[in-house]
Order: structure tokens, then sequence, then C-alpha cells
């Protein structure tokens, strides 16, 4: 567990060496190029100790982001950690739904395609997840935008919801889940594709196993062998995956977000990234990275609970 | 033993196809944009659909796709090269050292690639691009200094395998340095697998600068696949084809890339089924 915090610090350490070693007085990144007074301008050297030696800096640096201020965005005239919080619900909608459906049909694809080893279907899955692998997320959103929303007109192009739509209950809800549909496909298939691969390589390696052979010697039917001894010990290493790719899936969001102006994370980032708000980009890189480790660490713990083989010391 | 002798030939195939693209699209990146002219130069007609006239369209302002296609080519082509070439340099002295000495250097190495690996890398490349401005230098950097430590894993498994061998420990008795030792002994037994990962980052590099550059965080100078996407954005219902064509380019590019390195996977290390991977 301990081993998240040298690498929360590191980073953090790494964040304020590069804003002090990029051209420029440090006060732009921690206004941006707002419109501000020069006492207030002299007001945030002495509160950030600009004019005292890098030590006291770094220090007073490392208190600030302990205690979760990351400064104020001049963009919008708020506190940056407001303006994330605001956002993260937006973001957390568009990946849980996409990641939980489309990694469940790749472990679907996956059985399939290890079930017939090297059969044309199985090919056909290798190749579809190669494809899924390769594809720019927000390429593939803009290719889903022209097909299904401008051309057919199924889904719209984008946003999370309908102005004239009902404001709540079921109605709201609905409206939400049809312009969830475009972009959560197109972030979902990478790890289609991730979890297709995965599955059908751990599941071939389960099916050799000793206790398959015994299962199916017990003469139950190959459904349940498959079921009940394969499955849950070919989804471990799936835990895993998707554990370490959570700084992949943030970015695919990142990137998903801004083709479909999805009011989440991502676009704040771009907004950012666009009006050189610098408080709020480091802001959102701190707080991702931060529960990109987290989110490892926790995995890391998740995997020791269900196999019991593994013990960390 | 049929079965087995398919598996290979379907094996090498992978290889061959993932090569033939390759070679398909660098010939494009280095001869196209001398036999497509100026990716900048403005034609008359704005919004040319793809047909005789104009075979991938002309964008917003008549520039002609095909130009900017093919000159994005080289761009993102040398991006993702020069890359996963320094990112392989730096991780087979990285990987090397703390391999062949072993103990607290080792240690601190594998600490470091550790925490690089768990570190969203496309957040950390954007604040540096955001922080110094965007050349291509400066990604070619960014991208090489975060992906280093898989090479450096893969290249100390290596020599960790390796440095016990009877014939280093022949070579060793022979009287032969510590750089002989590494340099003509370990490393070049250990390289095959490098070389199958640099074919995968070379993919991925070229999807990383693609994704900068649809930030808008790609060099503004340079035409390149995921400048394209970015300028498409605002246009996808009067010219789908700006957005389609560059896209299928990096589609394609990667895809190659990623074939490549699949397939000499498997062919540099026969032990490794199809199954296994």
């Amino acid at each position: 567990m301990l081993f998240g915090l040298p690498t929360i610090w590191l980073l953090v350490t790494v964040v304020f060496v590069m804003v002090h070693l990029a051209p420029g007085d440090p006060l732009t990144f921690i206004t941006g190029e707002g419109d501000i007074s020069s006492e207030q301008l002299a007001r945030l050297r002495a509160e950030y100790g600009l004019d005292r030696p890098l030590a006291t800096q770094y220090v007073l640096y490392l208190k600030k982001i302990a205690v979760g201020d990351f400064g104020f965005s001049y963009r919008y005239r708020a506190p940056v950690l407001e303006l994330i919080a605001d956002r993260i619900p937006a973001t957390l909608l568009l990946m849980g739904p996409s990641l939980a459906l489309f990694i469940g049909l790749g472990m679907l694809l996956g059985i399939v395609a290890a079930r017939r080893p090297n059969s044309g279907i199985d090919l056909f899955m290798s190749g579809l997840a190669l494809v899924g692998w390769s594809v720019p997320v927000f390429w593939l959103g803009q290719l889903l935008i022209i097909a299904f929303a401008l051309k057919l007109g199924w889904f719209p192009t984008q946003g999370m919801f309908n102005l004239r739509a009902p404001a709540q209950g079921f109605g709201r809800a609905l409206d939400v889940a049809w312009h969830l549909v475009l972009p959560a496909t197109a972030l979902g298939m990478r790890f289609l594709a991730l979890s297709t691969r995965m599955t059908r390589s751990s599941m071939l390696q389960v099916l050799r196993l000793d206790y398959m052979t015994t299962a199916r010697a017990k003469g139950l039917p190959e459904r349940v062998v498959l079921a009940r001894h394969g499955l849950p010990n070919a989804l471990l290493p799936v835990i895993t995956i998707v554990g370490m790719n959570v700084g992949t899936m943030l970015s695919g969001s990142v990137l998903v977000e801004v083709v479909f102006a999805w009011p989440g994370m991502g676009r704040l980032l771009y907004d950012g990234v666009l009006a050189r708000d610098y408080p709020l980009i480091i802001g959102i890189i701190l707080i991702v990275s931060v529960a990109v480790v987290l989110v490892n660490l926790i995995t890391d713990v998740v995997y020791a609970i269900v196999d019991p083989r593994i013990r960390y010391d | 033993m049929r079965a087995r002798t398919g598996l290979r030939l379907t094996q090498s195939h992978a290889a061959t196809m993932g090569l033939t693209v390759v070679v398909v699209v660098a010939l494009a990146g280095i001869v196209g944009p001398w036999l497509t002219g100026s990716p900048s130069a403005m034609g008359s007609r704005t919004f040319c659909p793809p047909g005789l006239e104009c075979l991938f369209g002309t964008d917003d302002l008549g520039r002609d796709m095909l130009a900017r296609v093919a000159n994005g080519a080289r761009v993102s082509l040398l991006v993702g090269v020069a890359a996963a070439a320094v990112s392989a340099v730096l991780g087979v002295v990285i990987g090397s050292l703390a391999g062949f000495t072993g103990g607290k250097i080792d240690e601190f190495f594998m600490r470091v690639a550790e925490a690089f690996q768990i570190v969203p890398q496309f957040f950390l490349a954007i604040l540096v691009v955001a922080l110094f401005g965007a050349s291509l230098t400066k990604i070619v950097l960014v991208i090489a200094i975060l992906s280093w430590p898989s090479t450096a894993r893969i290249i100390r498994a290596e020599f960790l395998k390796l440095r016990d061998q009877d014939f280093v420990a022949a070579a060793r008795l022979a009287g032969a340095s510590r750089r002989a030792l590494i340099f003509s002994e370990i490393l070049p037994n250990a390289l095959p697998p490098v070389i199958v990962n640099a074919s995968l980052q070379i993919a991925a590099a070229i999807l990383t600068e693609a994704s900068l550059s649809f930030l808008g965080l790609g060099d503004p100078d340079k035409v390149s696949w995921g400048q394209l996407l970015y300028l498409a954005q605002p246009f996808l219902n009067q010219g789908w084809w700006m957005a389609v064509f560059p896209g299928v380019a990096i589609l394609v590019t990667t895809l190659g890339f990623n074939l490549l390195g699949d397939g000499l996977n498997d062919i540099l290390d026969p032990r490794h089924g199809a199954h296994e991977r």
C-alpha cells in the first residue's frame, strides 16, 4: 500500500520542477493569461512564496497539494478543485457503462475465440481485436458521428442531453442514455479489443491445466466446465489488465469528450489547454495521475483477495 | 503437426502483411509529397468531394487532401520512428545497466520504471507540451522519455537470464572485459524482443502524436495526420472526407506496425505459440 505514496510524491515533484523549468515567470502558470491587477500579482507572489528560495516554494507547494488546494482558475473564476469536482460525474458516466459493457463483451468474444483456437472464427476475432487496438479513439468517434448522427440521424451529434427533453426522471435518463451511445462505443472499442485478447490467451492457458481435465473426467458438461472452472480463473489476468489501463481509459475519455462535446473532465482539460489556463491543466493532470496510481494499488489488493495464491509482504 | 505448420504460416503471414503495409506507407511518405505537391496550396474549389477531379477531396480552404495526407505520412512516421528509436536506446542502456549490475542500482531503476509505467503518460505529455510549447523534437522527446520502461524491463529480464549462461561464463573466463561481455556477448542475444517491442512502440508513438495534435498540441508548422483530424472536427458535416482519409492512414499504419510486431514476436521466438500470447 505504501508504494503509492512515493510515486505520488515523485509525480508532484516532477510537475513542480517542470513548471519552474518552463520558459517564463512561474506566476503566469498560476494566473494563466488572466487579467489581474499588480496588487493581486504581488499578493499571489507572496502567497506562493515566489519571492523566497526554491526549497521554501517547494514546501509551500506540497502543503497546498496535500490539502487539495490546486489554485484558482482565472478563466472560470473558480477554484480548480471545484471545477474538476463538477465535471467528474459526467466522465464517470461516460466511462462506467462503456467499460462494463465492452469489457464484458470482449470476455465473451475471447471465450468464443479460445474454444476453437486458430479456427476461422478465432482468426476473425483476433483480427478484429487488432483493428480495435490500432484505431484512434477520436477518429472512431468522428466516424460514428458522420455515419450514425449526420447521415442516418439516429443519434445526436454531441452533448449530454437535449434541452427540450424532460429535465428529470425516466425521460431524462433515456435522453442521456441516447446521447451516451456513440461516445461510449468510441471509447469502449479499445477495451473490447484488449479484453478479447486477454481473455482469449488466459482462457487458453487455463484450458490446458489439470483441474480442467479433472472437471471433464468427472463427466461435467462442457458448458459447466467452462463457466465454473475455466472462466473464474481466466478472469484473474483480466482484472490486472483493466487496472493497468485506467490511464489509457482516462486519456481515451479526454479525446472522446472533445469529439462529442461531452461535459466531463476531459473537455475541461481541453478548454484549459486552449485558454492556457495553467492552474486548471496542472490540477486536472495531478488529480488524474493520483487517481490512476490509487486504482493501480486497489487493483493489486483486489487481485490478492481474489487469488489466494498471491500474497504481498 | 499439420496444425502447427499452419499456425507458423499464418504467423509469418502477419509479419509479411505488416511489413508490406509499413513499406507502402514509408514509400508514400517519402515519394508521395513530391508527386502530390504542396499541402498548403489553396485551390479554387473548397469542399470538393472525392472523385476524379480531386482524389481525396479538398478541405475548407480548397487544399488537396491527398497532398496533405501524403505530407502527414512523413511527419507521423518520422515522429513514430524517432520516438521509438530514442526510447529503445534509453531502455537498452538503463535495462542493461540494471540487469548487468543488479543490486541497489537494479532496484532503483526498476522502481523508477514502475512509477513511469503507472503514471498516465498521455496526461504528462499534454502537460509538457502545454508548458514548453509544441515542436516535433519536443514531442519526440516527450514520447521517448515516457515510454522507455517497457524496453528497459525486457532488456533487464534478458540480461538476468543470459548473464549466468555458459557462453557468458566462458567469455568471462577467457578474460573478456565488462564492456565486451555486455556489448558482444549478452546484448546481441537480448535484442530480438526489443525489436518486437520497438515495432509496437512506433505504432503507439504515432497514436500519441496524433492524439496530441488532435487536441491542438501538435507542431503547428507541420502537417500531421492528427492535426488533419483536428482541423476536420468542425467540418464533419460539410466534408466527411477531411476526417476519413487521414484516419484511415493512421489506422493502416498503426495496424501495420502492430501486425509486424506480433508477427516478429512469433518468428523470433518460436517457443511462443499464438496461444501463449
